[in-house]
């Protein structure tokens, strides 16, 4: 039947002309990809971020920047990224979360900083907070660009505070006078109509952060720094100490939490539908808290992080996420995604990003700019974090931790203190248990990777 | 041409164009997928000349002593099997070839068959240093897939005669069926067994994901898992919830699948809200859970509760409540399609039945079990096959919402999790930043087997008490 074979013909042509007629890619234009998390639909973040490459855009006309957020979590954004260059499709520029960049360094997908930066460029990295840069230096290495940094916070509910007779303006600052504050307001629970006095995410975030403050380290070799940790220190007598205080918090009824680990969402709710009187977060999400707590009707107080006591003085670490270039593209790809992160991390652009995001500014020169113009005035919960963070000390102990599973090594602690919390294990016994899942999981990985 | 036959000609005709154009279309928008793909697919032919040159060599390097034995077990193992089947046959005095004939062709076969599972896991497991779990795995997988292979064979042999063609519909054109089945095939080979073969020698490595050195542990993965007391307990944990979860999810089902069957005015609304759940995904169903559940006193459940009674059950926190609390979730989520099977079941029961059982003096309940029951034993038999599969494989998003496998169980977790079913561990042990992806590749086989295991129980001991009427 001739017209069969004609459709036969009209089908192949077709497809001749599908394969052929890709047209060809002009070639003085680059194109640079960058994703990020910040892609929730009521994300204002994702604007100032597609503000800056308009920006970058305008001063470089033959490069294109897409912006793009494939997931609004870390661990998935780095495990898109990661399998897209694993068939050659990788995104120019990754956000990677802090715990991250060991992997990140082991995985050989991305580019370092100091690997690929020109000497101007390199220069200008003087000019980092040395917590935040020291956070990103792997064997005196800048690894990935910081970028967006941010550290927990307390905040409390002001109106409470006064309910129960206690001085809004004196929030507790350690874990002793949690439980002093706790007592006074857990004996109002009634009236306050709360379920606990205090609730924060079982995170290992914080417990890092407590161990900073107490000069202590989280895992062997200088907190994995000058060679591959294989231990990790839950069984230390400064973790013991945080243990014990959810220990204590348990026994008198003071904590709650969601009864999902890592909940910082559901945590907030809880807190701003005036269910406990305080709560531990990101500086991440203070912009939220004010809107929410303005919507709820109370009146919100924020003071920096609790420390384990007086002594713990040490400071907190740097969290948040920094930006990587990866490897397998074109050098003028590669250049402009180089330079495109540099730009995104100017003075300019990092006080807008700051302004704009609420996380908190990682340039010296930002921050002098900021108070030049008053905006710590206007703003104290801003300078809470950053005064925070510009009190810590440059050691070892609050440079945070490096290992490869980092994912692991912070679920073994999640659970230790999960079991603690609802199992009602000792804290010893926890933490020995916990330690030996971390140990586990370091050797495996260190046996894979090697050294 | 009569005007039936050339309606029946444009029909076909309008058919022909629409796919045609579907093609186009499809063809022109996808241009640069296809093409991947396409390269993709050639590269493999390209390949196969260069594998089959290392797998020659790697049998020429292969010291006598792995590849006798797992010659003998594969050629043991198809013997046997081959005599047993063949003496069956014969004593059911079907057609059967020459015995000794069949046995020699069985075993010879087995041998080869086993050199799939054997060079799959290049011999580790007959060599001197493997573990004796090792051996023994190595052995069962080594009989399994000699057994794989001898099945077509025995059917070609023992099977029916072919039904005469003239009986059956066929194609004039002998490559149509050929390219009809074609886009079929490929998406199968593309996204199923591609990956099912990348999987299980992903599962002989040691490797974090996303580095890219590995190391081969032979069947180290699936000996560990054996002895890891966090995996039995979520073998265990998975049993539970799933005989709950079938139980719940079935029996609820028929009850309410009864009661929308009555002639009640709007029961045609009842039914749509009954079968509603089905439709939202598991994650967001799972969504609505939590907000019920959620503790720390933003869940809705506790907030009602505090208010009238006073009480703030722990239900995410405890062991026991937890488990409900995800069983309750899942079955939820599958109540709506365990419906609508039911319904329909229902509406196919003869009413004559019923009312010669009423006739005969059988009051209500007596009808239902042993009239209405029975005739829907196919419905059970499909709705238990497929309620397996699904608490085996469909919680995970439920769980991950509700309760990420916890609360643990022990300190830190070290004897597992209340609610850390295989689905879940799976998935969360394969995808996490450095995730140890080839002992993530393991539970998959794992389950895989787990689940087929099942069905074919399922198929072997039930299916056989069922008739399917007519």
């Amino acid at each position: 039947m001739n017209y069969k074979r004609l459709l036969v013909l009209a089908l192949a042509s077709l497809l001749a002309v599908a394969v052929l007629g890709v047209p060809a890619q002009a070639q003085d234009k680059i194109e640079i990809r960058f994703v990020h998390i910040f892609g929730g639909q009521q994300d204002s973040r994702a604007q100032v971020v597609q503000a800056i490459a308009d920006a970058f855009m305008a001063q470089n006309p033959n490069i294109t920047v897409t912006v793009s957020s494939t997931s609004t979590d870390y661990v998935e954004l780095f495990n898109n990224a990661l399998l897209a260059a694993e068939q050659g499709q990788a995104p120019h520029i990754v956000q990677v979360e802090d715990s991250l960049i060991q992997l990140a360094t082991d995985s050989d997908f991305f580019h370092l900083i100091s690997d690929i930066a020109t000497p101007e460029q390199l220069a200008t990295l003087d000019d980092l907070l040395p917590t935040v840069r020291a956070y990103y230096t792997l064997n005196g290495k800048l690894v990935g660009m910081p970028w967006n940094a941010s550290n927990p916070i307390l905040y409390y509910n002001r109106d409470m505070f006064e309910a129960a007779g206690l001085d809004p303006d004196a929030p507790p600052q350690t874990f002793a006078e949690v439980l002093e504050t706790c007592e006074k307001i857990m004996a109002q629970r009634e009236a306050l109509r709360i379920t606990a006095c205090i609730n924060f995410p079982i995170s290992s975030w914080f417990a890092e952060q407590w161990l900073a403050m107490q000069n202590a380290l989280f895992v062997n070799n200088d907190n994995g720094r000058s060679a591959r940790a294989t231990e990790v220190f839950f069984t230390s007598p400064e973790m013991l100490r945080i243990a014990q205080f959810y220990r204590d918090m348990r026994e008198k009824g003071y904590y709650t939490y969601t009864g999902r680990v890592n909940d910082y969402n559901g945590e907030g709710i809880t807190f701003l539908s005036k269910r406990t009187a305080m709560t531990i977060s990101s500086t991440a999400g203070l912009t939220l808290f004010q809107n929410f707590s303005r919507a709820q009707g109370f009146q919100l107080g924020t003071a920096p992080l609790i420390t384990p006591g007086a002594d713990a003085d040490n400071g907190v670490t740097v969290g948040g996420g920094s930006v990587w270039v990866t490897k397998g593209h074109s050098d003028a790809e590669t250049k402009a995604a180089v330079d495109f992160i540099f730009f995104l991390t100017s003075t300019e652009n990092d006080i807008t990003w700051h302004k704009g995001s609420g996380y908190f500014p990682i340039r010296q020169s930002s921050i002098e700019q900021l108070r030049a113009e008053g905006w710590f005035d206007q703003n104290p919960p801003f300078a809470i974090a950053v005064n925070q963070l510009l009190q810590s000390r440059g050691n070892v102990a609050n440079a945070g931790f490096v290992v490869g599973p980092s994912a692991e090594v912070r679920d073994a602690l999640m659970k230790g203190l999960q079991s603690i919390v609802d199992g009602g294990e000792s804290p010893e016994a926890a933490m020995a248990a916990a330690k030996q899942a971390a140990d586990r999981a370091l050797a495996e990985y260190n046996a894979v990777v090697g050294n | 041409m009569g005007r039936d036959e050339r309606l029946q000609t444009f029909s076909v005709r309008l058919i022909t164009a629409f796919v045609a154009l579907f093609a186009a279309w499809f063809i022109l928008s996808e241009r640069e997928g296809l093409l991947r793909l396409l390269t993709w697919l050639l590269q493999g032919f390209a390949a196969a000349p260069r594998s089959i040159e290392a797998l020659i060599s790697y049998y020429l390097s292969l010291p006598a002593a792995p590849l006798l034995l797992s010659l003998g077990v594969g050629g043991a193992t198809g013997g046997l099997a081959s005599y047993l089947i063949g003496r069956a046959a014969q004593r059911n005095g079907q057609r059967a070839p020459n015995l000794p004939r069949g046995v020699a062709l069985g075993a010879g076969i087995g041998m080869l068959g086993a050199q799939i599972a054997a060079a799959a896991t290049q011999h580790c497991t007959y060599r001197a240093e493997a573990a004796f779990a090792e051996v023994l795995l190595g052995a069962l997988l080594t009989i399994l897939t000699a057994l794989a292979v001898l099945v077509p064979l025995w059917t070609l042999l023992l099977g029916r005669r072919r039904v005469e063609q003239a009986e059956s519909g066929y194609f004039r054109n002998r490559w149509l069926p050929y390219a009809l089945l074609a886009p079929s095939l490929l998406s199968l080979i593309v996204f199923l067994y591609y990956p099912s073969v990348q999987m299980f020698n992903l599962s002989l490595m040691a490797r974090r994901f996303p580095i890219r050195t590995e190391r081969f542990v032979c069947l180290g993965n699936y000996i560990s898992l054996l002895n890891d007391v966090i995996y039995q307990n979520s073998l265990l944990t998975t049993f539970v919830i799933t005989v709950f979860v079938v139980a719940g999810s079935m029996a609820t089902a028929l009850a309410i699948a009864v009661l929308a069957s009555q002639k009640v005015r709007g029961a045609g609304v009842y039914r749509t809200l009954l079968i509603f759940p089905f439709a939202l995904s598991p994650v967001v169903s799972a969504a609505v859970f939590q907000a019920m559940f959620r503790e720390g006193g933003s869940g809705l459940i506790n907030y009602l509760l505090d208010l009238t009674l006073g009480v703030q059950p722990a239900w995410l926190r405890d062991a026991v409540l937890a488990r409900f609390v995800v069983v309750f979730a899942a079955i939820w989520n599958i109540l709506g399609f365990n419906i609508i099977f039911y319904i329909a079941g229902l509406q196919n029961v003869p009413r004559d039945l019923q009312e010669a059982a009423a006739i005969d003096g059988a009051n209500r309940v007596q009808r239902f079990f042993r009239v209405v029951l029975p005739m829907l034993a196919p419905y059970t038999f499909f709705l238990l096959v497929t309620n397996v599969t699904y608490a085996f494989y469909g919680i995970y998003g439920a769980i991950d919402m509700l309760t990420q496998g916890g609360p643990p169980l022990g300190a830190a977790g070290q004897l597992g999790g209340a609610t850390n079913m295989l689905i879940y561990k799976l998935y969360d042990d394969a995808f996490r930043p450095g995730a140890p992806i080839g002992s993530a590749a393991a539970q998959a086989v794992y389950l895989f087997s787990i689940v087929a295991v099942l069905t074919v129980l399922q198929f072997r001991t039930l299916e056989r008490n069922i008739t399917y009427g007519g």
